[in-house]
């Protein structure tokens, strides 16, 4: 029941981020849905299913872009480690963790897919203002959608009796 | 619990190791399974949002539709008086053209297709995905045009969608031609203005694009119309791209670039034509 509640919120999310525009003044930056989804998982998850969803997230993005396959994923990954490895030191619960989580995985992931586009020569027309302003756009975003993102996953998961490793 | 970490990072390892490096195809078949399942839904809502707008804006404006339909009709009448007039002068082009033995200006093939997203999901690059695809004759690097002019080129492209760069994108490259003076350049696309006026309509106004590297001694003036030259094998030759707004000498002194602003409407686009060939072509 998990693995289909959260391949559903990482399609639902797919599909909510593609249709939503993108606006100039935030760097055409697009609401980070899928890495909401992924950091959700990261915060309440074991290890294994937190990286399964970085994965999904990141592979999901990178088919609706131009990026290759995987770039995205190795970012999330990354990131959802590093919330693993230190989501015991913080209040997880508290919608401003997660505002805070969101903030920073958007614009670590934005500065992570430049510099690997860098390494495989495809951000040569991306200057560095631009992607300063997306990564900043992104983070706005990312504030934004990851405690609403969260809210909804949790009240999801709650809803078909889905119960965290602590309550039980 | 020692070797089940490590394990676990191995495994991590070998699997980005892999996924990084997939083939080719490989890849693009795993975009097209993704881009084909979301294509029903994104489709699906992008004509409901297009039919709530439209009926919204009619019932609201009600008055201003009755006004704007009588406008249209003397304008259709106006433009059938116009063409009926044109039409003699059109059967003289047609004779002189004969006569000078000038290659007949051939009429392109092209496919209708209507706008299911704008942007990519992540909105790194400027991109449309249309409703049509390889069933429909669509293959990658066709060009997308609008009446007004050109629109981008067709990226990746699966059974029922394709996606298309738009010629605004800063990665974006064309061969073109300047109508009056006759010189050619490399245009790129500009990316989004900051500038500009934004709405929620529009929420991207495209930035001007350049052309750089124009010989100093190239009299460019404002307004010139800036054409496709057929030169690098994807654009036919003749397609309007934009208008010169300025054109300034670069840093160095020793070249011009100009600055170009696109005739087609990027920031509206609901539907649009890719031209597959040449009229009697083969495929």
């Amino acid at each position: 029941m998990t693995a289909a509640i959260m391949i559903f919120l990482l399609l639902v999310g797919a599909l909510i981020q593609g249709l939503i525009p993108a606006a100039a003044w935030l760097g055409l930056s697009k609401p980070p849905i899928l890495q909401a989804v992924a950091l959700y998982y990261a915060l309440i998850y074991p290890r294994g299913m937190a990286v399964t969803a970085a994965i999904l997230a990141g592979v999901i993005q990178d088919t609706m872009s131009l990026f290759p396959v995987g770039t995205s994923s190795l970012c999330l990954v990354v990131f959802a480690l590093f919330v693993v490895q230190t989501r015991e030191t913080m209040f997880r619960d508290s919608f401003l963790t997660v505002a805070v989580l969101g903030a920073s995985m958007a614009a670590f992931t934005t500065f992570g897919l430049y510099g690997m586009l860098s390494l495989n020569s495809l951000a040569a027309d991306m200057p560095l203002w631009w992607v300063a302003l997306k990564a900043g756009g992104n983070a706005l975003l990312g504030l934004m959608v990851a405690p609403l993102v969260w809210w909804m996953a949790d009240t999801l998961e709650r809803h078909v009796g889905l119960t965290r490793a602590e309550e039980r | 619990m020692r070797d089940k970490n490590f394990l676990f990072w191995v495994i991590l390892a070998t699997f980005f190791l892999v996924l990084l490096n997939l083939p080719p195809t490989v890849s693009s078949s795993l975009r097209e399974f993704f881009r084909e399942s979301m294509a029903t839904y994104q489709g699906g809502v992008t004509r409901l949002m297009s039919g709530v707008q439209k009926t919204s804006s009619a019932v609201g404006n009600i008055t201003e539709v009755i006004q704007e339909r009588d406008r249209l009709d003397r304008e259709a009448m106006g433009l059938r008086t116009r063409l009926r007039n044109l039409e003699p002068l059109a059967r003289e082009n047609q004779e002189l053209r004969a006569q000078l033995d000038y290659q007949r200006r051939v009429s392109l093939k092209t496919v209708a297709c209507e706008v299911i997203a704008r942007d990519d999901g992540y909105g790194w690059w400027q991109t449309l995905r249309l409703d049509k695809g390889r069933k429909h004759g669509l293959a990658a690097n066709m060009p997308v045009i609008t009446p007004d002019g050109v629109v981008g080129r067709t990226t990746e492209v699966s059974d029922q969608t394709c996606d298309v760069l738009l010629i605004s994108d800063r990665s974006f490259k064309v061969s073109v031609r300047f109508d009056q003076e006759g010189s050619f350049g490399i245009l790129h696309g500009g990316g989004v203005s900051l500038r500009g006026v934004h709405s929620t309509g529009v929420l991207c106004v495209p930035g001007p694009f350049r052309v750089d590297y124009l010989r100093k001694d190239l009299a460019i003036q404002a307004g010139e119309r800036v054409m496709t030259s057929g030169l690098g094998g994807i654009f036919p030759p003749g397609l309007a791209v934009g208008r010169v707004v300025r054109v300034t000498l670069d840093e160095t002194g020793l070249y011009q670039h100009g600055d170009v602003e696109p005739v087609a409407d990027l920031g509206r686009l609901r539907s649009v034509l890719v031209v597959t060939g040449k009229q009697g072509e083969n495929q």
